[in-house]
């Protein structure tokens, strides 16, 4: 995934920015365990947040250990808990799709790269155990390589295939109140991921001559204006604020004002770094 | 029933003053406004209805045990979720869709959008209530940029109607928040002057000299 989904950390307490670090490690530690090292890639911060969306109220379990990327040092970890097992199934089917992907239209250099990750991926995804979860990944991303291939002119169609894909994890959670919200919560989210996507890669698009919503339904003279820049900002606004009303109406967990935080401050942030130009996708650079 | 206490926040030795405060905060942050066309109002609602029943458990609570001061009166909020759209929104004038329209809305309510979208894909004129009904499919799909886009132009064709004007109000007002300009997060003045620190310590590690002065 992309790492667009972070806190602001400068205003994360100590103790909820470490509780964040230990989702993140122990998601690694649950991906290394199931998948194999190589899984690891799959990490990102936006899984660390569906992983934090899972938490159950009651779930509290961190131990400390040593992995590659601390091996002196034993670091906090959340260990296996049902939410990270869930958010790391969920993950390397995501992994596989967007590999997929990069099978299906990308040059042969770039193919040949990926092939043996792919090759990975596809055996992660069946260990994963989410068939359905799988095939639906499979059918939106399809769906939106033709909406792509046809020049869609609408910016929330392209982004509502891509949400679909986040907004179907939303059913791995404990009940179906929870799933109902989460369904939700992932659909703006999914939402919100592809439009900065879109609007990080308008130069890169732009010189190969792909396809780029951003620049479909906002550019059609060439050129982004501020009053364009303000209306993709705006609409973003817009998914913020139904995200961040549907996210109060999950039950309260020990990631409730980490989550609140990349939400209400995090996303916020990002858009406008994204917007500016500035922001680093460092999306499998471990939390320092 | 849940313990009010726990369902406001609240520790059970907390003063009334307190306990209001944290009643308003909760109500405001659901309070139908947040919740108006959004598929999950049903959930905020029941989360209301907790709310207010636990205020006014802790305020009955409390009244029984001064029970000679008269106590509070009760303040719960009752302001309703009026739920959606009436479906005879009467107006002068014949109205060729109106019938397809009153099922649109019936669709709306029932949580059907879909349904809604298809009957509405039918209707070829494309008048103020087909954009506002259009808006109100798209926003509970999650489609801002098009819900904006048809509230916009319901509210241009018919500036007068006020369900309009207050369903792009409410996109306006909820998103205030977000549309406001962001800071943080870059290199500040501090971490500026820092780094140029540590560049010219670098400089003249190796010799040379960033800045001269010191």
């Amino acid at each position: 995934m992309y790492g667009y989904v972070r806190p602001a950390k400068d205003e994360l307490l100590v103790r909820e920015y470490e509780s964040f670090r230990a989702a993140y490690c122990g998601l690694c530690h649950s991906l290394k365990k199931k998948y194999g090292a190589a899984a690891r890639f799959a990490l990102s911060y936006d899984l660390t947040y569906l992983a934090m969306l899972y938490w159950e109220p009651g779930d509290l379990c961190t131990e400390r250990r040593r992995c590659p990327a601390s091996p002196l040092r034993r670091k906090k970890c959340s260990c296996e808990c049902p939410a990270l097992e869930k958010a790391a199934a969920v993950a390397v089917v995501l992994a596989k799709g967007k590999l997929a992907d990069t099978m299906a239209d990308e040059g042969f250099f770039r193919k040949l790269r990926a092939w043996p990750a792919y090759v990975a991926a596809k055996r992660w995804a069946k260990k994963a155990g989410i068939p359905e979860y799988d095939e639906a990944v499979k059918r939106r991303l399809a769906e939106l390589a033709e909406l792509e291939k046809a020049g869609c002119k609408s910016i929330d169609m392209a982004a509502d295939k891509f949400a679909l894909c986040l907004s179907a994890a939303g059913k791995y959670a404990s009940d179906e109140t929870r799933g109902r919200i989460l369904s939700q919560v992932l659909y703006h989210t999914g939402r919100i991921i592809y439009i900065l996507d879109a609007y990080a890669d308008l130069e890169e698009d732009r010189a190969k001559n792909r396809y780029n919503a951003v620049a479909a339904r906002y550019m059609e003279d060439g050129v982004l204006d501020d009053a364009e820049k303000e209306a993709i900002k705006e609409t973003l606004a817009d998914s913020m604020a139904l995200m961040e009303a549907d996210f109060e109406l999950l039950p309260e967990t020990v990631y409730t004002p980490v989550l609140r935080n990349i939400i209400k401050l995090g996303l916020p942030r990002t858009t406008q770094l994204v917007l500016d130009g500035k922001f680093k996708p460092d999306n499998r650079h471990e939390p320092d | 029933m849940k313990d009010p206490y726990s369902v406001l926040g609240v520790s059970p030795s907390a003063s009334p003053e307190e306990i209001k405060r944290a009643y308003r905060d909760l109500v405001r942050k659901y309070h139908p406004d947040n919740y108006h066309d959004n598929p999950l109002s049903d959930l905020a609602q029941e989360k209301m209805k907790e709310i207010n029943e636990a205020y006014d458990a802790i305020q009955k609570g409390q009244a029984s045990a001064q029970s000679s001061s008269g106590g509070y009166s009760s303040g719960g909020y009752s302001g309703g979720y009026s739920g959606g759209y009436s479906s005879g929104q009467t107006q002068s004038g014949y109205r060729p869709s109106g019938g397809v329209y009153n099922q649109v809305r019936q669709a709306i309510n029932m949580g059907n959008v879909s349904y809604a979208e298809t009957l509405l894909r039918g209707v070829s004129n494309h008048d103020a209530e087909w954009n506002f009904l259009m808006g109100s499919v798209c926003y509970r799909k999650g489609w801002m940029d098009e819900a904006r886009r048809y509230y916009t132009t319901a509210v241009n064709m018919d500036p007068s109607n006020a369900e309009y004007s207050t369903a792009l109000n409410y996109m306006n007002s909820a998103g205030s928040y977000y549309r406001a300009p962001q800071t943080g997060g870059g290199m500040d003045f501090c971490s500026c002057c820092s780094s140029l620190m540590l560049a010219d310590c670098c400089c003249e590690c190796m010799g040379g000299d960033l800045i001269g002065c010191c």
